[in-house]
């Protein structure tokens, strides 16, 4: 048997990942969003493998919950960058996550 | 069936806009607007039936919402606030040509969201209630698609927004994982049968200040707290005046109620990790908020950074813990947001040539040409301030008062400094009204009757404080 | 039971890796494909961890829809690769900071808390049937149909902000109207001039 930790660990480092993509891709907004659904994967995978541990359902309802979601947010998302796209002919923002004073 | 009963408002509100949903498709281009008075009477009818509600007991035996009777005068408030919201929005978009019946079923949208996280007793409930929010707000910034600035500020705001909601499930699924439950009771009982203290890092009690910290990141970035404020001057600023009205008030006293919910049940005993982790954020914001405020010149822009300074003193106001500080943060929560309401409402009213207000410069020598508007402007800024006989001045007040009775002093005058260094950048705005040169192309829109009444309203509610804290006392004994 | 101990090595290597290449690769495109990838062999660790609905539901719904949506996107959008670049070298300290420091505290944390398999917390066992979409189903028309239905509501929300945001009126476009063309009297159709209207 798998321990519970070692899920947890690809879980932590997914999550890692996409927040460290998050900084990294700062002029690129479609990987930026790329990196959010992968943020929300491991999230996922957070909740399966404790409700796994816990032999509780409620962990997958909740995934189930989060994709359905993810899925109407990432479709809004898009329609905005395609906004912003048709506005400015780019979607290069400068510094989104940055601080602007 | 019975448990119907529990969601009316919710399932009323819905139905009618899904009605008004099929029956826009229908409208001609001219009658539009038949659906906006269809969603703005059933607004009425919805606050009607909540006020009723408020004298009957109810107590819901369903776990996963809770409707008692703090959650009921919530949506009465906050109802009441989106009819306001909506008369503001429609004179303003009817003006500028550029009304479409989706803006308002979106405002629906995010009114529903907000009705479902604030009643929501397990996190599940919570997280759709939130995002039921945000997706309508991501919306409503983008909603002027000509704007280049607008679409900046949405795509910024969806990033940083969904960013927030990954650090909310984190933190949900931390909790999950530690307690084995999603409800708020259940997870609160479990921690507290944990029962570490201060010094003892026991087994879990990192995961549980490890999700605490995510889920009170997630808070600070929709409330607006400043290490996590970067959206706000920037989506104030893009998205259309009416859009800042809403987004400056309802929300914020949504994630107000979740704030205090959450660190009143789940969170209760851990008070010495988050009431810091609180102070933090509050002391930073409205360091922040008031001294860049200074020197904003776009008004959107200063009310901002004001707006982070209040987000800051309401902090500053749960730090001090649930005995008398929820009651002093929930009185400056709904004095704020009313006085937000009613500047940004004065603000869209105001047209500069052909467009809207937009810099401070602009509303010069108002006094001259509209004196009634300028004296609106005057108390509500007056308020904002801080000034005596208005409310603003009791809300500061208060929050002020709970700080020195929690031992706190230093905080206090710290409070009471920044007031002071805060009424710098109101006041410019009224020498401004009173004292510059006439700015001619300024040219308010022909009545705004629901102006003067509204802030004659918040003008009374001043000079009769103990109304309003009365109210609230009664919301928060029945937490 | 060994078989298991493989397939989970092999799949979460696989996993981090096109995990990693997702944020590391600066074309789009490639990006959207590792992203599929990532979602591919999370289902299969999924698997393992009994989550056989979701794990279905991930390719269906994930790969199926949203990252077709995204490629769709992706191509739609003629992105310039070489401006998108630049700023990746520079985040680059900030971003390995943020992952190394990340990883290392949640390793950490799960390391050290969820070694033992002390479950000194409630349990609940829902369990209906051995079938994992019995389950699902049953626990979601039942006990979570209030957030059924609120998800249901925020689907009707994301339709209607996709298309408010990008729908426009295009007035070029040219469509027939039947009814108009049936409804056409003769005398619409032929106009006689005389002499008159001629001069």
């Amino acid at each position: 048997m798998i321990p519970v930790s070692y899920y947890l660990f690809i879980s932590s480092l997914l999550f890692s990942i996409s927040l460290a993509g998050i900084f990294l891709n700062r002029k690129n907004i479609l990987i930026m969003l790329m990196s959010l659904e992968l943020m929300f994967l491991s999230i996922n995978f957070n909740f399966i493998i404790f409700g796994n541990y816990l032999n509780d359902i409620a962990g997958q309802i909740f995934v189930f919950f989060i994709l359905t979601v993810i899925a109407a947010e990432s479709a809004i998302g898009l329609a905005i960058i395609i906004v912003l796209y048709r506005v400015r002919n780019s979607i290069n923002v400068d510094d989104i996550g940055g601080l602007k004073g | 069936m019975s448990y119907l009963f529990y969601f009316l408002p919710e399932i009323f509100i819905l139905s009618v806009l899904s009605f008004v949903i099929v029956l826009d498709l229908f409208l001609k281009e001219s009658k539009k607007n038949i659906s906006y008075y269809i969603l703005q009477i059933s607004l009425i009818i919805v606050f009607l039936y909540l006020f009723s509600l408020l004298f009957q007991k109810n107590i819901s035996n369903y776990e996963l919402y809770d409707i008692s009777n703090f959650t009921n005068l919530f949506k009465i408030f906050t109802v009441l606030l989106s009819i306001i919201i909506f008369y503001y929005s429609y004179s303003y978009l009817q003006r500028f040509k550029i009304y479409k019946s989706e803006y308002f079923i979106i405002l629906i949208f995010g009114l529903l969201g907000m009705m479902i996280m604030v009643s929501a007793n397990h996190l599940l409930i919570l997280y759709l209630g939130i995002e039921l929010l945000s997706l309508s707000l991501y919306t409503i910034i983008a909603y002027n698609r000509t704007s280049v600035r607008s679409s900046e500020a949405a795509v910024k705001y969806y990033i940083l927004g969904a960013m927030s909601s990954g650090f909310l499930l984190f933190g949900i699924s931390l909790l999950y994982g530690i307690t084995g439950s999603l409800l708020y009771d259940e997870i609160s009982s479990v921690i507290e049968s944990m029962n570490f203290n201060n010094q003892d890092f026991s087994t879990h009690s990192i995961g549980l200040i490890f999700s605490l910290i995510f889920i009170l990141i997630s808070i600070a970035f929709k409330f607006g707290a400043a290490p996590f404020h970067m959206w706000i001057p920037d989506v104030y600023e893009g998205s259309l005046t009416p859009t800042t009205l809403m987004i400056s008030t309802l929300p914020k006293v949504a994630i107000f109620v979740i704030l205090i919910k959450l660190t009143s049940s789940i969170f209760a005993s851990l008070e010495i990790y988050w009431s810091e982790m609180i102070l933090i954020l509050a002391v930073i914001s409205v360091l922040i908020g008031n001294i860049i405020a200074i020197s904003q010149t776009n008004i959107k822009r200063m009310l901002a950074y004001s707006t982070i300074a209040n987000v800051g003193f309401i902090l500053l106001g749960i730090y001090t813990g649930p005995e008398n500080g929820y009651e002093a943060a929930l009185f400056y929560t709904i004095t704020y947001t009313l006085f937000t309401a009613a500047v940004f409402g004065l603000i869209s009213e105001i047209n500069i040539g052909d467009s809207s207000l937009e810099k401070i410069d602009d509303l010069g020598g108002l006094n001259q040409k509209f004196p009634l508007m300028a004296v609106m402007i005057l108390i509500v800024m007056l308020s904002m301030i801080g000034i005596p006989p208005m409310l603003g001045f009791y809300a500061k007040f208060y929050v002020i008062q709970s700080l020195v009775l929690s031992g706190s002093t230093v905080l206090a005058i710290f409070a009471v400094i920044m007031t002071v260094i805060g009424s710098f950048y109101y006041l410019r705005v009224i020498k401004v009204i009173y004292f510059d040169d006439e700015n001619t192309s300024i040219s308010p829109s022909l009545y705004h009757l629901i102006s003067y009444v509204f802030v004659l309203t918040l003008f009374l509610l001043g000079i009769f404080p103990n109304l309003l804290s009365t109210i609230i006392s009664f919301a928060i004994g029945n937490l | 039971m060994n078989i298991e101990i493989y397939v989970f090595y092999f799949f979460s290597v696989l996993l981090l890796f096109s995990a990693a290449n997702v944020v590391l690769s600066n074309n789009a495109v490639k990006s959207a494909i590792h992203l599929v990838f990532s979602f591919f062999f999370s289902a299969v660790l999924w698997l393992i961890l009994n989550a056989e609905f979701l794990s279905v539901i991930l390719i269906l719904v994930y790969v199926g829809a949203v990252m077709v949506l995204f490629l769709f996107v992706v191509m739609m959008l003629d992105v310039n690769i070489t401006a998108l670049k630049e700023g990746f070298v520079k985040y680059f300290s900030s971003g390995l900071a943020v992952f190394l420091s990340m990883a290392i505290l949640l390793i950490f944390f799960f390391q050290r808390d969820f070694d033992e398999s002390d479950k000194n917390i409630l349990v609940e066992i829902n369990v209906i049937s051995d079938d994992n979409t019995e389950n699902l189903g049953y626990v979601l028309y039942t006990e979570y149909l209030l957030a059924f239905e609120i998800a249901a509501v925020i689907l009707l929300l994301g339709i209607i902000s996709a298309i408010t945001l990008t729908h426009r009126k295009s007035s070029v476009t040219k469509y027939q109207n039947p009814s108009e063309q049936i409804d056409v009297k003769k005398e619409e159709r032929i106009k006689i001039l005389s002499d008159e209207d001629l001069k």
